[in-house]
């Protein structure tokens, strides 16, 4: 009778919860920056373009309320970690309050966004409702500058340094 | 560069050129809808008996001067019934819904006018486009209205004057009327569905309210496209322009007019007879908002009295309406417009004075709240007349002028009436709206301008012994149709129940003025 002690290891990887998770998260930056770009694109779409053939136009909005949903999801399960992550390693003053004004830019998009929404998801469980044509231009008009100015925010956020450099002089004086 | 910055711009990249590859092939799979409407050519037996117009372009929907922005006739399935609208816009809908406007193609007085008409000409479906331009666009739009009807009937159709009717229409021509209209329905309808209209309004608005639309649908020359109405040989037998309906000029040259105050301030207030009284307060604002209830003067309508009687005057229940609730919004309707009715006129006496047997005295009839004539529009049917009553001091009446007999429907033909006639080519009167035969317009009395009156002068022997102090009772009176209409077209007994716009009772001692 052979022990259980003496039973060979199986011949493959453990993948734990853990790791998953990790590459989870892992992917959710680049998909945080494509889907950003998608939406981008199709917001200007609908914005400029979408009038001219709303045949057309019908189908990319759904794909930017559908893309937009995901976005806000994977966003608010992302955030969180960076900001405390971001906040303690940003030495830089101006690129933390930049850090900030994207943040409260992207802010702005989601909830622009979601507000947008509200009437079309009323309309889905049977409730006719939706803003005044004023406040729905006001949406409009914030969701559309809010996500281009999110979009320069962010590439300000990519290029811009976070850390500090060492002074020359300094560094000398301390040698 | 920074590490982020060269790891996210490849991602970025990606991202837009994913949205714009999909944007193109979403493009391609769904190409722009090839242009709207349907050719006149595609309509199978529509007749054309008015020839083409001076630069040689079909003019399909002649008599009636409407169009089509994009020149096509209409695909009926695109017009959207006010049922369809109502799913968002429930309160504009039940605001319209016991309107003229919802019913002005249906209704029974109006139908059976139209096959009164029909009737006198071999073309005489076709020149119903005329009136059908007006009352029934979306017949019109559609190819309709011809004798032989091809093209399917849809319940936008069956709503006169419906939303879209209004919402799209891009060019008015208030000194032309006759239905002079440009509606983009073919081109101005957006196809969205339901929720993604909520989700993105802003088209939908383009598309029915585009800034030129709103401006446009608020102001007078939008109604005066419609209520300017002139005979002329394409629907006649005029041998020149003759003017059947001018309540825009009306309009236009009024104290209202010069002020600013508009058609839709007054008959799409909220509460008409209240905005009407501050407007004769001098307080110009305009209506907190506009109501589609267009509450005018046929009181008839909206007399629920009737019963089943007004519904068949009604020519039935609109679609997306019940019965208990249509009669709901019909009573509503009935109380704002019998009150704007008695906000429109006043009596004034002007003169009295006894000389030997003969008393003589005067009343004016003023125009107090209507900013147009009074009475306005089509006036060979709806009639205004004066009734006066002398009494002595013992109450014996010794006078009666303008009496009206409620068992035949007839009023006293030596009244003093306020209404055109319309006459045959041999000057003869026509009582009951024939249109096609009619060759000239008189009046018996032009109705009285905005802001204006009419002094009426009587003269009457006094019977021996009569002694005064004199009492006079006076009343205007309004009627909405002449009761051979009734009888000859509507072929009904119904007597048709005038409604009293003021009423005044004076001691013929001096001057004295009531004002409602």
């Amino acid at each position: 009778m052979t022990s259980l002690d003496a039973l060979p290891q199986l011949d493959c990887r453990r993948v734990d919860g853990a790791s998953r998770w990790k590459g989870l998260v892992a992917a959710r930056v680049p998909l945080l920056t494509v889907m950003f770009a998608v939406l981008l694109s199709t917001g200007l779409y609908l914005e400029f373009l979408a009038r001219r053939n709303w045949n057309a136009g019908e189908v990319i909005l759904l794909l930017h309320i559908v893309f937009g949903l995901v976005f806000t999801v994977v966003l608010l399960s992302w955030i969180g970690p960076h900001v405390v992550r971001g906040l303690s390693k940003s030495s830089r003053r101006i690129f933390t309050g930049l850090s900030w004004l994207l943040l409260a830019t992207y802010a702005a998009v989601v909830m622009t966004g979601l507000m947008m929404i509200l009437p079309a998801a009323a309309f889905l469980v049977d409730r006719i409702w939706f803003w005044r044509f004023g406040t729905t231009h006001v949406l409009t008009l914030l969701h559309l500058w809010g996500g281009l100015a999110a979009a320069g925010g962010l590439l300000a956020h990519l290029s811009m340094r976070h850390w500090r450099q060492p002074v020359a002089g300094k560094d000398r004086a301390a040698s | 560069m920074k590490y982020q910055f060269k790891a996210h711009m490849p991602l970025l990249a990606l991202g837009v050129l994913s949205g714009l590859l999909f944007i193109a092939g979403v493009e391609l799979l769904r190409p722009e809808k090839p242009e709207p409407g349907v050719d006149l050519a595609d309509i199978p037996f529509y007749q054309l008996p008015f020839g083409p117009d001076e630069a040689g372009r079909a003019r399909p929907f002649w008599p009636s001067r409407l169009q089509t922005e994009n020149g096509r006739m209409v695909d009926p399935a695109i017009i959207p019934s006010a049922a369809d609208c109502a799913t968002c816009h429930q309160r504009e809908f039940d605001e319209w819904a016991p309107s003229l406007h919802a019913i002005a193609g249906r209704d029974t007085v109006y139908e059976k006018a139209v096959e009164a008409n029909e009737d006198l000409h071999k073309d005489g479906i076709e020149k119903a486009r005329f009136c059908e331009g007006c009352h029934a666009p979306g017949e019109v739009l559609a190819g309709r209205t011809n004798r032989f009807r091809s093209v399917m009937p849809s319940a936008a159709e069956t709503e006169g004057i419906t939303c879209v009717m209004c919402h799209t229409a891009t060019h008015a021509d208030p000194e032309e009327g006759n239905g002079a209209l440009t509606l983009a329905v073919n081109t101005g309808v957006d196809q969205l569905s339901d929720p993604m209209i909520l989700a993105a309004p802003r088209d939908h608005v383009r598309a029915y309210g585009g800034a030129k639309t709103n401006a446009l649908i608020a102001s007078g020359d939008f109604c005066g496209a419609c209520h300017t109405e002139a005979y002329d040989g394409s629907m006649s037998k005029a041998q020149s322009r003759q003017h059947v309906q001018t309540t825009f000029s009306e309009w236009k040259d009024s104290w209202y007019g010069r002020n600013g105050v508009t058609c839709q301030d007054c008959h799409m207030a909220p509460d008409p007879a209240a905005y009407v009284r501050q407007i004769r307060g001098g307080d110009l604002r305009k209506p907190e908002r506009y109501a589609h209830n267009f509450v005018g003067s046929n009181y008839l309508m909206f007399d629920t009295r009737l019963g089943t009687n007004l519904t068949f005057l009604r020519g039935g229940i609109l679609p997306g309406l019940s019965d208990a609730k249509n009669t709901q919004l019909i009573a509503k309707q009935g109380e704002a417009t019998r009150a704007l009715l008695r906000s429109a006129a006043g009596l004034s006496l002007r003169e009295s004075r006894v000389e030997k047997d003969r008393l003589r005295f005067a009343v004016a009839v003023q125009n107090l709240g209507a900013g147009h004539n009074l009475p306005t529009g089509v006036i060979d049917q709806k009639h205004m007349w004066l009734e006066v009553i002398l009494r002595d001091a013992a109450g014996t009446e010794i006078y009666h002028s303008g009496a009206f007999d409620a068992v035949l429907g007839e009023t006293d033909p030596d009244a003093v009436i306020w209404r055109e006639d319309f006459n045959d080519a041999e000057g003869k009167r026509i009582p009951d709206h024939l249109t096609f035969i009619t060759a000239t317009i008189s009046h018996v009395r032009p109705g009285v301008p905005p802001k204006g009156e009419d002094v009426v002068a009587y003269d009457t022997a006094l019977p021996p012994g009569a002694r005064g102090p004199f009492r006079l009772e006076v009343r205007i009176w309004y009627r909405v149709a002449t009761q051979e209409f009734a009888y000859n077209t509507l072929k009904t007994a119904l007597v048709i129940p005038p409604f009293e716009l003021a009423a005044a009772q004076f001691d013929l001692s001096g001057p004295e003025e009531v004002l409602p």
